[in-house]
């Protein structure tokens, strides 16, 4: 895909931008011109992807470090970006965590990391996020929930309640925030070719493959345009839905 | 203008109350106008015309016009001393 405009002025902060999905979410928003602002654990974890959009673009993207499941880091975080850019017209909640755990060995802290990020931290990115968006004409926020948390999986029970949570955040916070103007979306990736999916035997990856009427893996890449359609103005009249970019998987 | 009428007329527009007096007697949830949407659009507003970012427990904590005065004086809004 080209350079084109979609995104143009527009302020954009992806959350978990260092590496898979929101690296190439990152990516493709400073394409289409948007002014993107990376997000990592550490500062180092996102320069790789500051060095790419550094290349897109001509200028290197401010980056943030905070553990998103510490509410005072993420809220210092918001201040910066208050500080340095004032307003935000895109968040993106793409930060997520993975573990894998069969029903009666998940113990409290397995539940308290997963939840921790892609619950609390999705909520709590939310939260101030919308606050820095009431001068924005366009604004939109795009959290990354996942097929799992739509239809479940065996052995990924805490993950897919942290993700199918997202959902609801999702639709609670866009009839909140809709008279805003401000929409609210999911993405709901099946599997996509990322680290997170490493630990999968070929055997599990194969049938899958199988199973999904595209007849291949995503690629980080389709959620990535996915999440454009979404922060962009094609998308200006839907919220509050979630879309699954699974190639099929379930229809 | 001063500090103290800047927040004065933030609360006077988001509650549509006139009356100065009434407006530093006043307390969270007493009213119909401050509920809880009417108290993120006295936070919206407050932000706003002193462009800053409160913090979470700041909003929740934010039950009166003297504790609004309190954290304007946390953020480093000058004259805010309650006259």
């Amino acid at each position: 895909m080209g350079l084109t405009t979609l995104l143009e002025n527009k302020v954009a902060l992806v959350t978990g931008s260092s590496r898979g999905i929101g690296k190439e979410i990152a990516c493709l928003f400073a394409k289409n011109k948007a002014k993107v602002i990376l997000h990592g654990v550490t500062e180092e974890h996102c320069q790789a992807t500051a060095q790419e959009i550094e290349n897109i673009t001509g200028d290197r993207p401010p980056v943030f470090a905070a553990n998103l499941s510490d509410l005072p880091q993420v809220e210092q975080m918001f201040k910066e970006i208050f500080k340095q850019v004032k307003g935000l017209d895109i968040l993106v909640n793409n930060a997520g965590v993975l573990e894998d755990r069969l029903i009666g060995m998940i113990s409290a802290d397995n539940l308290e990391t997963i939840f921790s990020v892609n619950t609390f931290g999705t909520l709590h990115c939310l939260q101030l996020a919308s606050r820095l968006m009431r001068k924005s004409t366009a604004p939109s926020i795009i959290n990354l929930s996942s097929i799992i948390g739509v239809q479940g999986a065996a052995g990924q029970t805490a993950y897919a309640a942290s993700k199918a949570a997202v959902i609801g955040i999702t639709k609670s916070a866009a009839k909140e925030l809709g008279p805003q103007g401000i929409r609210v979306n999911a993405l709901a990736p099946g599997l996509i070719e990322t680290n997170m999916i490493e630990h999968l035997s070929d055997r599990a990856i194969g049938s899958h493959i199988e199973n999904t009427p595209l007849g291949r893996l995503g690629s980080p890449n389709d959620v990535a345009k996915a999440a454009l359609f979404l922060a962009s103005d094609l998308s200006s009249f839907i919220t509050g839905q979630t879309l699954q970019v699974d190639g099929g998987l379930r229809v | 203008m001063h500090t103290l009428k800047r927040l004065m007329n933030v609360f006077s527009t988001v509650l549509e109350i006139d009356d100065e007096t009434t407006i530093k007697n006043l307390e969270y949830n007493t009213i119909p106008k401050w509920d809880s949407v009417g108290h993120m659009q006295l936070i919206a507003a407050i932000e706003t015309e002193f462009d800053i970012l409160m913090e979470t427990e700041q909003i929740i904590d934010m039950n009166c016009f003297d504790m609004a005065c309190s954290i304007l004086g946390d953020h480093g809004i000058d004259n805010i001393t309650r006259k």
